[in-house]
């Protein structure tokens, strides 16, 4: 009862500050929202001309998630509609890695606890000197536990333009760092991955060199595997090889495979693998093929 | 030649491991026959969808208290779909698959009367707190579209439209998937969109 009041409090003075700004989007709602969500930058001020990293730090209720770019069975991901000054262009998401959200008989790829999504900035590089840029967005999600709410807030930023070299927000550093480890990064060289298309399964082979002790995958598109259907491993000397469930929704042959490899040690490694027809080409492939 | 043929069982095994682990033989896929069921409806009627040989068939995945079935309803959408294509000969079917003590999940009184009160008019609410049907249909979310065609293949199935949100300010400007489906196969033509990502809430079965 405690923690839920003074979670209330402090909401009405988040609004209470970003009413000066940006306006308060809850301020009727009658429950304390599930996600609370701050606009954070890497360092303290704007280099004009340099990009640089903000990011939407979502903080959730126990045992509450938000969605992956795929989010799987269920659910759907944050959306960002930024508002930034004249000059400024915002990159895409960049997505961590999620987990797999057991929610039976589905599976949902997301987040709990807290995710920083990381967007990179791009400032104008001629700006009237001893200005400061004020950067908004206007955030949408989903937040769902047994049940599923949509949430959404604005979010604001103040930073002044210095023409020295950034500095790092020494509050902010480490949760950038952290956040960097989960993104996805290219595949190490020397290794390649490929997928072979049997009649109701992928096989992603991908050649490493090392030994790893497991392995999951992440489909970025939707509606290509199976997202429930637990995915069958075999770690051998040097290779992954993973048999991933066609969706029933797959109605014609993919190209490429894409999506997050998550390994062993916590590595998530992007996938973009070519798909090579097998032996068995199923009846539903063969009726659409054109 | 030896990893080769390490490699060979190692794909052999992953090949024999999906066999083993196929869920049901009864894919739902669309081009395919939709499978029969039968369930009892909000008025104690038995259905039967080979009891509807002959007419299109449409299965709506539902669940008040989900906010994006809820935009579809508070704005009068999907009374309004319900009312065009049932007069037009086409079966509603309106799915309750929540189980007992989860959201969503409903009496048949409690049905009937959400019903009346919403002036919804599907041609029945099948009541399936076991999840059967839903299990049967692999549906995910609500709201999750099916069509079938009157020769019981399934022609559509997914989302309701294009703009997965639960704001109904959305819905003017989307595309709705189960009129193009059930206006193109009226038409004598192919469903040029017959699959989408159903989105909205998870079906909230007991398992």
């Amino acid at each position: 009862m405690g923690s839920h009041l003074g979670r209330l409090g402090s909401r009405r003075l988040t609004c209470l500050a970003s009413l000066l700004l940006a306006g308060c989007l809850r301020a009727a709602s009658a429950n304390p929202p599930h996600a609370r969500i701050t606009l954070v930058s890497e360092q303290t001020s704007i280099q004009p001309g340099s990009k640089f990293w903000v990011g939407l730090h979502f903080e959730l209720e126990k045992h509450w998630h938000i969605y992956w770019v795929n989010p799987g069975d269920s659910g759907e991901p944050p959306r960002v509609v930024w508002d930034l000054p004249q000059g400024f262009r915002a990159g895409p998401i960049n997505w961590p890695a999620p987990r797999r959200l057991e929610n039976p008989p589905l599976v949902d790829y997301g987040y709990e606890d807290e995710v920083l999504l990381l967007v990179p900035l791009y400032p104008p590089s001629r700006v009237p000197a001893g200005r400061s840029a004020e950067l908004r967005a206007t955030v949408k999600w989903l937040v769902c536990s047994s049940i599923c709410v949509p949430e959404q807030q604005h979010v604001a930023l103040k930073l002044p333009f210095k023409d020295d070299p950034p500095k790092y927000d020494p509050r902010r550093r480490g949760l950038f760092n952290r956040t960097r480890e989960q993104l996805p990064r290219p595949m190490p060289s020397g290794w390649s991955a490929t997928v072979l298309s049997e009649a109701n399964q992928f096989i992603l082979s991908v050649k490493t060199g090392t030994r790893e002790s497991t392995a999951t995958f992440f489909p970025l598109e939707p509606l290509e595997i199976k997202d429930a259907a637990p995915q069958q491993v075999a770690l051998g000397n040097g290779a992954i090889h993973l048999a991933l469930q066609k969706s029933d929704q797959l109605l014609k042959p993919v190209a490429f495979l894409s999506g997050v490899l998550m390994i062993g040690d916590g590595k998530a490694i992007a996938i973009n693998a070519p798909v090579i027809s097998g032996s068995g080409r199923s009846l539903r492939e063969r009726r659409y093929r054109k | 030649m030896k990893s080769a043929m390490k490699r060979l069982i190692l794909l052999a095994g992953l090949s024999l491991a999906a066999l083993l682990a196929a869920p049901s033989l009864w894919a739902v896929r669309v081009g395919e026959p939709a499978p029969d069921f039968t369930a009892t409806d909000s008025a104690g009627k038995v259905q039967k969808l080979s009891g509807y040989k002959g007419k299109f068939v449409v299965l709506e995945w539902h669940n008040r208290e989900c906010p994006y079935t809820h935009k579809h309803y508070i704005s009068g959408n999907m009374q309004k779909l319900q009312r065009e294509w049932t007069a037009k000969g086409v079966v509603w079917f309106t799915v309750i698959s929540s189980a007992p003590g989860k959201q969503g999940y409903m009496t048949a009184a409690e049905e009937n009367a959400y019903v009346e009160k919403m002036k919804a008019a599907p041609t029945a609410v099948l009541l399936d707190p076991t999840g059967n049907l839903g299990h049967l249909y692999e549906a995910k979310a609500t709201p999750q579209m099916f069509v079938i065609n009157p020769q019981g293949i399934l022609i559509y199935d997914g989302a309701i439209d294009s703009k997965p949100t639960a704001e109904v300010e959305d819905i003017a400007s989307a595309r709705n998937y189960v009129n193009l489906a059930l206006e193109e196969s009226m038409a004598g033509h192919e469903v040029k969109v017959p699959v989408t990502r159903p989105y909205g809430c998870s079906v909230k079965y007991a398992h």
